[in-house]
């Protein structure tokens, strides 16, 4: 194996292994701290496939995400005092059950489809090509976006007003 | 690099863990977590493909989009989240079974 390929499988089992201490731990706010460290792992996947600005802006969003659910949870005292209602046996089978059936037709799909060949497109990932995507084709799905954006934002502000 | 495999089954991975939070845990909060990393394995997906297809980097520009609305619903869910801490002073769903305002 090559160095590069020991840093790729690192970076692949650092992202996994944070996604699976984020479903194990009981500590909420290490939750969080596993989730910044699964994306800083994604990030570094993103990077490996040459989307070194979808890399920096994914980390510049999630980051202020993960600020702003810390941010929660310290305000909702969520970590310590919460009892919260047991989650039964057959919930946890439910879980089981339903992740273990999509993972088995997930990996009947995968081995049973006729994949082509991969084929390394020279695609161009810089900011500048990317932002002139988006302007010359994208644009009417960007203004879309923005007005979700927009309409969400003012629904978040309406709805957190002091009720009377 | 050339490992289309081992990508997507970093996405594939990321989901099911994902779906697996959502499904298990009672804690709004954690629900989030597993939404996030939900759409992380999606966008993954579509990065990958966009670097081993021919036509560009459009899935970069999906991915993009993704995210964005993946904010917009997170700034969504906090907004009733908080609204419904405020009336009662739990953060747990199973006794999130009323919508009365």
């Amino acid at each position: 194996m090559s160095f590069e390929e020991v840093i790729f499988y690192f970076i692949t089992g650092i992202t996994i292994f944070s996604a699976i201490g984020v479903a194990g731990t009981r500590n909420i706010f290490h939750a969080a701290v596993y989730l910044l460290f699964s994306i800083i792992g994604l990030a570094g996947i993103l990077i490996f496939l040459e989307a070194e600005f979808f890399a920096f802006a994914m980390v510049l969003v999630y980051v202020s995400v993960i600020l702003l659910i810390i941010l929660f949870i310290l305000f909702l005292n969520a970590g310590s005092s919460w009892k919260f209602s047991e989650s039964t046996r057959a919930h946890n089978l439910v879980g089981f059950l339903v992740t273990s059936i999509l993972i088995t037709v997930m990996i009947y799909v995968g081995t049973k489809t006729q994949w082509l060949e991969p084929a390394v497109s020279n695609l161009n990932s810089s900011p500048r090509s990317l932002a002139e995507m988006i302007i010359y084709e994208y644009v009417f799905a960007l203004e879309l976006i923005s007005l979700i954006f927009l309409s969400s934002l003012i629904g978040a502000a309406l709805f957190t007003r002091k009720a009377h | 690099m050339y490992y289309l495999d081992v990508y997507l089954i970093t996405g594939l991975l990321l989901f099911i863990i994902g779906i697996f939070i959502v499904l298990i845990r009672r804690n709004i909060v954690r629900i989030f977590m597993g939404i996030i990393l939900m759409v992380n394995g999606a966008c993954l997906n579509f990065v990958v493909f966009s670097r081993f297809v021919e036509g560009g980097s459009r899935g970069q520009i999906a991915a993009l989009f993704i995210i964005t609305v993946m904010i917009a619903e997170l700034v969504t869910a906090l907004a009733i989240l908080v609204n419904h801490y405020r009336h009662l002073q739990d953060i747990d769903v199973e006794k999130a079974n009323t919508l009365k305002g």
